[in-house]
């Protein structure tokens, strides 16, 4: 008998039968969709992520103040970013310093409101380094940095109730009114500066009380010389005392964050895969009750000529096509609610084609298996008690 | 070249039921047969022995040829594939599957390919008189139709036996006319034709009429030129004049077989087997002959 006509005569029963196929499909798609949409789900984050981390960059690393075996707060040396840029394979260093002082929307606020928001003095370079941009208004010049101005971090500005940047937006800082330069926008990689008031190194030196030190220094690196540049780094900004400097990768933070949820991703298949398995049991059902039903087919065909292995093809066959249809289905289903899900949170769409063919790999597992019993029980009914039901 | 020779068979179901004893009866090309008695006396199970769908606890039988008790299920499903058409009470058509599907599937697994099986199965309904009724599903049909439609799908692989059982039990004497007038006409066209029917006329009006009783067989001709199969085991003198076993059975008008028109008859002499030993040779309707099995009916 050829393949086709093994399906045509396997899709009959499924034909005749629509309400009870749907079901039963159902039943097997749910389970697909649920491990589709979970996969999908954390594939089209993890794309999105790979999408963030492209476009700021994953060659950014920090060398921070660290500490002592006292556990004291050992401070970078002065010309810890000039050393730093001066690395073969750095593209560009820039620092910020924690300045003693506080931030508040205006002079009548109570000093302990702080809303945990810092002040840092930064280096004009910084926001070039990090390749970061403003929300609104302008970054730090040479010019700014030594006068009354400042740039707010995302955070801060929504805190402080500062939508504009302008020279009538003022807040008041260190117990002086300085202008709102400019709002930045979010800084995934140096997420420090989305709570911070952002002022000039000069200002902050000459009015606020700032040491000079810097606290991070942020270097660019040559994406291909990234791990030679990382060895190097703590001993260059601090040759005095290279393991009291903290060097970190902020990509591989922001990287780990989002891996932080593969458990629950695992949780989730599980489910989606007792879901699966509930569906493959109401296949056998299905098959099963259709072999009883359909004795006397089954004793036709074997009076028109069919042998035993064609009448458990056909049944086999049946399961299989019940299930590859739920399959199907179920990876539309699967696909469309990740989707739904990504387009919700602005994700691009990204369903591995591993998840697909297991998908359907998983339904031709499983129709097969609930077909098996079905199929050769139909195939043993002996052909007069088949035609006597 | 016989289509059918079963040889001294038996079939006993677990259980103990002897369905058929000791049977022994042969069917040439192009006969018609109509097989005969009382419910329960072992009619299917020798239709189903015949067209290999069981096999014999004891005994041999022969199709087309081949015996049927060395042959493996691959083997006997392509001799149904090819050689034999069955024709059942309930038509069996597939609900939802229209009649031109229904026909070909006649000829699925005799390996035909699906155009000829769609194109062999319009010419087959055209042949039972439903070409205007190719897509019409089982619901869509009237009794006989559908009845007809089964027959369409027994003989599209022009089958060398066609083996009927009760093919008109479900159906009202004009419909089961029409079918019965096919099956003959099949006959004339050189297809053994088995039919069992318990319509007396309608047994009375084939050439050859095999009474079952108590799965034992006898058979006989109008003209009583072949004696009964079982007759012979069991010393039944070969004679003419077999007569009919009961006693309301009309003779037909004479020398007439109309729904076959087969020039084996002979006058006066379309009648029924009686059970061995019961029918005296002189061909008068014996006062007792009626079974108790076909008077209760
Ligand atoms: N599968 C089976 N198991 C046991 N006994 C059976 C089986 N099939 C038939 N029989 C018995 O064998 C005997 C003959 O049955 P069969 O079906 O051949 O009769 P029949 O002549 O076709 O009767 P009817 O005219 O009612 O169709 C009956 O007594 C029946 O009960
Ligand atoms: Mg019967």
């Amino acid at each position: 008998m050829r393949p086709a006509d093994m399906f045509r005569v396997g899709a009959v029963g499924l034909r005749t039968r629509p309400l009870r196929v749907f079901l039963s499909a159902l039943g097997i798609a749910i389970g697909i969709a649920a491990m589709v949409a979970v996969v999908g789900i954390s594939a089209s984050g993890r794309a999105a992520l790979d999408r963030e981390l492209a476009a700021i960059g994953t060659n950014i690393l920090t060398a921070g103040e660290g500490k002592n075996f006292g556990g004291e707060r050992v401070a970078l040396p002065r010309d810890a970013p000039d050393m730093a840029g001066r690395i073969s394979g750095v593209e560009a260093a820039s620092a910020i310093g924690r300045v003693e002082a506080n931030v508040y929307r205006t002079d009548r606020i109570p000093a302990g409101e702080t809303n945990a928001l810092s002040v840092l003095a930064a280096r004009t370079d910084l926001l070039g380094t990090l390749g970061g941009s403003v929300a609104t208004g302008v970054w730090l010049t040479d010019a700014t940095a030594r006068g009354q101005a400042v740039v707010l971090g995302a955070r801060t500005a929504r805190l402080l109730g500062v939508h504009t940047a302008g020279p009538d937006t003022r807040v008041f800082l260190g117990g002086q009114w300085f202008t709102v330069a400019g709002i930045l926008a979010p800084q995934p990689l140096a997420p420090e500066l989305d709570t911070a008031a952002l002022v000039g190194w000069p200002v902050a030196e000459e009015t606020l009380g700032f040491d000079g030190h810097g606290t991070t220094v942020y270097v660019r690196t040559d994406p291909e010389r990234l791990s030679q540049v990382r060895a190097l780094l703590a001993r260059t900004v601090n040759p005095a005392g290279p393991n009291e400097v903290t060097v970190a990768r902020p990509s591989d933070a922001l990287a780990a964050r989002k891996a932080a949820d593969r458990t629950l991703t695992a949780l989730l298949l599980g489910l989606g895969g007792v879901a699966l398995l509930v569906g493959g049991v109401g296949v056998a059902n299905t098959m099963i009750i259709s072999v009883l039903e359909r004795r006397a087919e089954i004793g036709l065909r074997r009076a028109l000529g069919a042998t035993k292995g064609q009448v458990r093809g056909q049944f086999f066959t049946e399961s299989l096509l019940l299930s590859a249809l739920g399959g199907a289905g179920g990876v539309l289903l699967g696909v469309a609610v990740t989707g739904v899900y990504a387009a919700g949170q602005g994700w691009p769409l990204a369903v591995p084609w591993w998840a697909q063919v297991g998908a359907v790999g998983a339904t031709v597992v499983i129709g097969g298996t609930a077909g098996l019993y079905p199929a050769v029980r139909a195939a043993r009914l002996p052909p007069t008690e088949a035609l006597s039901a | 070249m016989s289509a059918v020779d079963m040889r001294n068979v038996s079939r006993v179901y677990p259980g103990g039921v002897t369905a058929l004893a000791d049977a022994t009866l042969t069917v040439e090309d192009g006969e018609l047969v109509a097989v005969v008695g009382p419910s329960g006396s072992g009619k299917s199970t020798l239709l189903h022995l015949a067209g290999t769908l069981d096999r014999p606890t004891s005994g041999t039988v022969h199709v087309a040829g081949q015996d049927v008790g060395r042959l493996s299920d691959r083997a006997l499903s392509q001799l149904r594939a090819r050689s034999i058409g069955f024709v059942f009470q309930q038509f069996h058509l597939g609900v939802g599957v229209t009649a031109l599907d229904a026909v070909a599937d006649g000829l699925l697994y005799a390996g035909v390919p699906r155009r000829r099986r769609r194109d062999a199965a319009a010419e087959a309904l055209e042949r039972v008189g439903l070409a205007h009724r190719l897509t019409h599903r089982p619901h869509q049909l009237s009794g006989g139709e559908r009845q007809r439609v089964a027959v369409a799908r027994a003989i599209v692989g022009s089958p060398r036996l066609l083996l009927a059982d009760e093919p008109t039990g479900n159906l009202d004497s004009s419909s089961g006319a029409d079918v019965v007038e096919l099956l003959t006409g099949l006959h004339r066209a050189g297809t053994a034709v088995v039919v069992i029917t318990h319509d007396r006329d309608l047994a009375r009006s084939f050439p050859r009429v095999v009474s079952v009783r108590d799965g034992r067989v006898s058979t006989t001709r109008p003209d009583g030129s072949f004696a009964a199969e079982s007759a012979l085991s069991d010393g039944e003198p070969p004679s003419g004049g077999w007569v009919p076993a009961s006693p309301d059975s009309r003779p037909a008008p004479d020398g007439n077989i109309p729904a076959s028109g087969h020039g084996r008859a002979a006058p006066g002499g379309h009648v029924l087997a009686a059970p061995e030993g019961r029918v005296p040779p002189d061909g008068h309707p014996p006062s007792g002959g009626r079974s108790a099995a076909e008077a209760a009916r």
